[in-house]
């Protein structure tokens, strides 16, 4: 076992009261800028980070600016799935039939009730702002661990901005954090859940069970409720949590206690996410196996061959590998191997470099999924090829931040003549240059941007339904499957989700699809079914109730079309002047 | 009798005294008066044994050694212990027709005139003693009183009171019979006997949060209240030409001889920190008797105790073996040897502010101040709490939660509740006494777990009052699950108790008390342990109505599904926000912050709930020690 070589710069004290405000000196202007940088790269002061809400209101900030900038191009509802998600908050209150079960299946559920309390104003709904405003928290709330972390590592100030910058400076992760995506709570999770455990490793005293509950087990929590590789991540932590008490020479009894505390509150989510499926679908692994689950998902790819990371290990790297490079940049990729390299050279397996191994759970978790069939990731390197999928390797931005941090932070010691300042100055120049090949074309040269592009595309005719439907909606009710191809523009249609008949409201849907005229004045429909992606989940239930049903056709008139979707109005209801200009488009 | 400077030139002439010695004493004798000899002793000038020396030759009357020649038995209960200490002599021996008399005063004529008037006609003569000796002496030759004191008396005198007793008949079988009758409910009908129980649990459950909560509530109304009052005052005083404010504070030498009673028990890793802690309290030292209170079989602390060699105003009281071991009986027993006017109780590691012993005289002050002017027609004020506050508060989440407790009870429910005048329990330290009135309702009583409480109430029983005042003192939170549930058992059981005690006769009590005793003793003392008890039952009925209607087909009203859910999220968020509030105000955001895990918390309340019920039954006298020094010297500053 490798001896920490470098053990963390803490303070003597746990005794945060050892610094008193009291003690500045005062002056202005340099001085205070001095000051402000010691304090950014001053040790820890017990629980205290000086910095912390700085950095927090810094992440603030930059994520308010990305989100300005998405919100104004409406790039932040390319995704269907940010739409998709924002429609399952918004339903929980807001819909036919409320409910906890609005959560469903398809998603783990702590994302959509955190967006819950902001989605339930119409504005924030359409626009995805509440989205933005979750996101941009998120941001804070990353920055603030992954700062708090690299305190804890004993990282100065140089490191420290290094790390923020490659998190803070990535394009498709600020882009996700401005949508409805999980991304932003997943990373923000991981990175609060690592900050907790770097906190309850590194503390000069020893921190009870309790503590690492709440600020390491609390987050792996939320991540737990968030995405599945949360799940491996209290694997992993667990394990992390045991090396460190046996190495201080405690009890196993202890690593027992301590294992248990960092878990319980995972576990109780697992738990209750496990009772939510048995309560509502009568199966605890209905999120597993169910028709909405990712098994089935993937089935319809394995059926059509285009599985083929299944059970292939070294293309699933070689997929990850794509993503990972055009999502953190061919430069941070590189810096980050350096970082790994020096850092096994000089810390070995201390409990420093088992921490930021950890940041790097999220990818062994997404390879294995690739490898074992459970994800489909789809990109230059994948046949078919494109763009799907790829933004899961977001999570693995943090652990290239740290790793890079750590380079720097290990600079000074490279070899003579290396300092950090230079070392910091041409990362920064790297990593600017990294933006700026980045920005040459972006929607080409990152593969989370690809994908939202692809799916502007191929919503566009869909917004353009949903935008005339906002237009011209006059209550009365929407019959529409909005689990269909592409129908989940809820957000875009902009009208309160209780005016909808869809999947979701259960008997009501399948009583307004057997009689439409009685339930809805509005219906939004594929003209033809879509097969493309012939799963269940993505047939349209109302093309294929009312498409060839001739008592709808006498009942409904076409008011608009665009593609292959078509918008139908009860012709009984009285005739608004709106529908004799028919528009362009419709054919 | 010659003037007093006397002795100090005395020992100045003899060499025992520097000059510097000599003035700094003067000095403290004006400021704070008392006798020059016990300032010198207090300045570490001179010693016990050398001032007495001096004064024995000065009184032209040889020292006795109390200790090694200890006074006769039977001469020394003529007079009794308090006459004794009061008094400074005791009877040492009879010589023939000649009585010989152990004095720490001047034998003046007028305290001869005293020895004949308690010892009958004789021939006196004198020797010196020290007041330590007088005082070990007496309490050696009166200890099966002093025992008597502390123990019995109160269950001897005042049997209602104590709760040596335990339950009383009808109140051991009265909750028997209402679970028998609930089982027979459930059995004759299941879903009419699961909606009493459930509405039961859910009604205790409201009924200690509303209370609680309008108590804080109540807070703001307070500080307004008393806002307006000061400056009502302040116009007044001008219009009569007096000074805007009331000096509040006493000089120096005004100031009464304050007793602290410091009760310790297998805490030698905390002692040491005594002489330390009230060492830093603004009081003359001239004027303050420390006592602390060793029990016999605790060989270590005493050890320890005695090797750190306290300061002159510090006594060492061993308090002999005796039934009920706990800490009031040793309250009591150093409450017989008081000599203060005014007495407080802390614990060991206890911080208390600085002026705290100041403001209590001030809160007495300014109550007989309006009392005798006619201004107040409140009870006299007996006894005044100040808050508690925990400087280990972010030591860990327990010590976190426990923290939030104690400021959601000290900043707002005994403000809120005094403002409101219902009785106030109080808390284990740091409430300041009149000794006189202590005495009167029957000092602290042994049998109980949480005299603190119950001394609160008995204390509006017998017609005086409790009040608060703003000054805090440290304490140590306590930092292991396993021993904060034997704390809080005690606690829990203490209040069934205390309960039990006064509801012996409850229309007794309610004629004695009023309204506001009655809402006071059921609203906190019967209610707080209830809901503790009832928490789980309505946690788990409250799931199981859900689970059981959503999923199972269970058929029960909607209104007591509803209501039973509401009150259960509707409670805890309004303890969570009181309580946050609270601690934020208190300490800061970052202990506030953990206010949310108050329904946790409250299940390891119940755990203590349910094991204190059982205890009641069981061991109600059972006294389970707080372990101090958990967190060693970590001190964080969120109270700062």
């Amino acid at each position: 076992m490798a001896v920490d070589l470098a053990a963390p710069r803490i303070s003597g004290s746990d005794d945060p009261g050892t610094a008193r405000r009291g003690d500045r000196p005062r002056s202005g202007g340099p001085g205070r800028a001095r000051r402000a940088w010691a304090a950014f790269g001053g040790p820890p002061r017990g629980r205290r980070v000086p910095g912390s809400l700085t950095v927090f209101l810094l992440g603030c900030v930059v994520g308010t600016v990305a989100s300005i900038y998405t919100v104004r191009t409406g790039s932040n509802l390319d995704y269907g799935d940010a739409m998709a998600h924002l429609t399952i908050s918004g339903r929980i209150l807001d819909s036919k039939a409320p409910g906890l079960q609005q959560l469903g299946t398809v998603w783990l559920p702590l994302p959509h009730l955190l967006l819950l309390p902001l989605v339930q104003n119409l504005f924030l709904f359409r626009t995805g702002v509440a989205a933005c405003i979750l996101g941009t928290l998120c941001l804070g709330i990353a920055a603030t661990a992954l700062f708090r972390t690299m305190a804890r590592l004993g990282f100065g100030g140089p490191a420290r901005l290094v790390g923020l910058a490659v998190l803070l400076a990535n394009p498709s992760l600020l882009y996700a954090f401005t949508t409805a995506l999980t991304e932003p709570v997943l990373i923000a999770a991981i990175l609060a859940c690592l900050a907790g455990l770097a906190g309850w490793a590194f503390s000069p005293r020893r921190l009870s069970g309790g503590e690492l509950a709440v600020f390491a087990g609390i987050p792996a929590g939320a991540g737990v409720l968030t995405r599945y590789e949360a799940w491996a991540l209290v694997i992993s932590g667990s394990i992390f949590v045991a090396i460190v008490v046996v190495r201080r020479g405690e009890t196993l009894r202890r690593a027992l206690v301590c294992v248990l505390s960092f878990a319980a509150v995972p576990f109780a989510s697992i738990c209750w996410w496990l009772a939510y499926n048995a309560a509502w679908y009568g199966n605890p692994l209905e999120f597993l196996t169910g028709n909405y689950s990712a098994a089935a998902f993937t089935e319809v790819f394995i059926q059509q061959g285009q599985l083929t990371t299944k059970g292939n290990p070294g293309l699933s790297f070689e997929i990850f590998g794509w993503a990972l490079l055009e999502t953190a940049g061919l430069v941070p990729l590189v810096l980050a191997g350096l970082g790994l390299l020096v850092t096994t050279a000089r810390w070995g397996l201390s409990d420093r470099a088992l921490l930021i191994w950890l940041a790097g759970t999220s990818s062994a978790f997404l390879l294995f999924s690739l490898t074992s069939g459970q994800h489909i990731m789809v990109n230059d390197v994948s046949l078919p090829t494109g763009a799907y999928n790829n933004r899961y390797v977001l999570s693995a931005v943090p652990w290239v931040a740290l790793l890079i941090a750590a380079l720097v932070h290990e600079a000074r010691g490279l070899a003579r003549g290396i300092t950090v300042w230079p070392t910091v100055l041409a990362v920064a120049a790297l990593l600017i240059g990294q933006n700026l090949w980045w920005a040459g074309d972006p929607g080409e040269r990152m593969t989370v941007i690809e994908e939202a592009h692809s799916g502007r595309v191929a919503f566009a005719p869909v917004k353009e339904m949903a935008t005339w439907l906002h237009d011209h909606y006059d209550g009365g009710g929407i019959l529409m499957d909005e689990s269909a191809d592409k129908l989940a523009v809820a957000p875009v249609i902009g009208v309160p989700i209780g005016e909808y008949y869809n999947r979701a409201t259960g008997e009501l849907f399948d009583q307004a699809l057997a009689e439409p005229q009685e339930y809805a004045r509005w219906v939004v429909m594929h003209r033809v079914q879509v097969t493309n992606y012939a799963t269940r989940s993505a047939l349209d239930m109302v093309t294929a109730e009312l498409a060839e049903d001739p008592q709808f056709a006498t009942d409904y008139r076409l008011v608009y079309a665009i593609s292959d979707l078509g918008v139908y109005r009860r012709v009984s209801d009285p005739e608004d002047p709106a529908f004799v200009e028919q528009p362009g488009s419709t054919s | 009798m010659r003037a007093p400077l006397e002795i100090g030139q005395s020992l100045l002439s003899s060499g025992l005294i520097t000059e510097d010695q000599l003035e700094a004493a003067l000095l403290r004798q004006r400021t704070e008066g008392g006798h020059l000899g016990h300032q010198l002793v207090l300045g570490g000038a001179i010693g016990r044994r050398e001032l007495f020396d001096a004064l024995a030759e000065q009184w032209g009357a040889p020292r006795v050694d109390l200790i090694a020649e200890p006074p006769d038995h039977d001469l020394v209960q003529a007079v009794s212990y308090p006459v004794a200490l009061r008094e400074g002599w005791v009877p040492w021996k009879r010589e023939g027709e000649r009585l010989v008399v152990a004095t720490t005063v001047a034998p003046t004529r007028a305290v001869e005139e005293r020895v004949l008037e308690l010892c009958g006609p004789a021939e006196l003569s004198f020797r010196v003693t020290t007041s330590w000796d007088l005082w070990r002496a007496i309490e050696a030759a009166h200890r099966n009183t002093l025992l008597f004191d502390s123990q019995d008396r109160l269950a001897t005198e005042r049997p209602l009171s104590s709760a040596l007793e335990g339950l009383t008949r009808w109140q051991r079988w009265s909750p028997v019979v209402v679970v028998l009758l609930v089982l027979v409910g459930i059995l004759l009908s299941p879903r009419t006997g699961f909606v009493v129980v459930l509405a039961g649990a859910n009604i205790v459950f409201s009924a200690a949060i509303i209370f609680k909560t309008l108590a804080a509530v109540l807070v703001p109304w307070r500080r307004a209240h008393e806002s307006r009052l000061r400056h009502a005052e302040v116009r007044e005083r001008r219009r009569r030409g007096l000074p805007p404010i009331w000096r509040q504070r006493r000089a120096d030498a005004d100031l009464p001889t304050y007793t602290i009673l410091i009760p310790v028990y297998n805490e030698a890793n905390v002692v040491a920190k005594v002489v330390e802690n009230i060492g830093s309290l603004d009081y003359p030292k001239s004027k303050l008797d420390v006592m602390l209170l060793l029990e016999a079989d605790d060989e270590e602390t005493i050890a320890v105790a005695r090797a750190m060699k306290p300061p002159e105003y510090v006594r060492l009281v061993v308090v002999p073996p005796g039934k009920p071991q706990t800490k009031p009986r040793a309250c009591n027993y150093g409450l017989a040897l008081a000599r203060g006017e005014f007495a407080v109780i802390f614990d060991a590691e206890d911080r208390p502010d600085p002026d705290q012993l100041r403001q209590a005289v001030a809160a007495f002050d300014r109550d007989d101040l309006e009392r005798a002017e006619g201004l107040s027609t409140k009870n006299p004020l007996a006894v005044v709490q100040a808050s508690l506050y925990y400087y280990n508060a972010d030591y860990n989440v327990l010590t976190r939660m426990f923290a939030i407790e104690y400021a959601h009870w000290f900043e707002a429910m005994l403000p809120g509740m005094d403002a409101a005048g219902l009785p106030l329990p109080l808390g284990g330290t740091s409430n300041h006494f009149r000794v006189s009135a202590l005495q009167a309702m029957g000092a602290w009583d042994p049998y109980n777990v949480t005299e603190d409480a119950d001394a609160g109430l008995r204390a509006s029983v017998q017609g005086f009052r409790v009040a608060v005042i703003e000054s805090g003192t440290g304490e140590e939170a306590c930092s292991r699950t396993s021993a904060w549930i034997r704390q809080r058992t005690r606690w829990i059981k203490g209040y069934l108790v205390t309960s039990a005690v006064n509801t012996r006769h409850p229309l007794r009590f309610a004629r004695q008390v009023g309204v506001r005793g009655v809402v006071g003793m059921v609203g906190l003392i019967m209610a707080t342990p209830l809901a503790f008890l009832a928490y789980p039952l309505a946690l788990g009925f409250t799931a199981a109505t859900y689970v059981g209607v959503q999923f199972i087909g269970l058929d029960l009203p909607a209104w007591v599904v509803g209501t039973s859910i509401a009150t259960f999220l509707f409670g805890n968020a309004m303890m969570i926000v009181s309580a946050a509030i609270a601690a934020t105000w208190r300490y800061n955001w970052r202990i506030g912050a953990f206010a949310i895990f108050t329904p946790v918390y409250w299940l390891l309340h119940s755990v203590a709930a349910w094991r204190a019920l059982y205890q009641l039954v069981r061991d109600p006298h059972r006294w389970e020690k707080t372990p101090h020094g958990l967190t060693e010297d970590y001190e964080s500053d969120a109270h700062v």
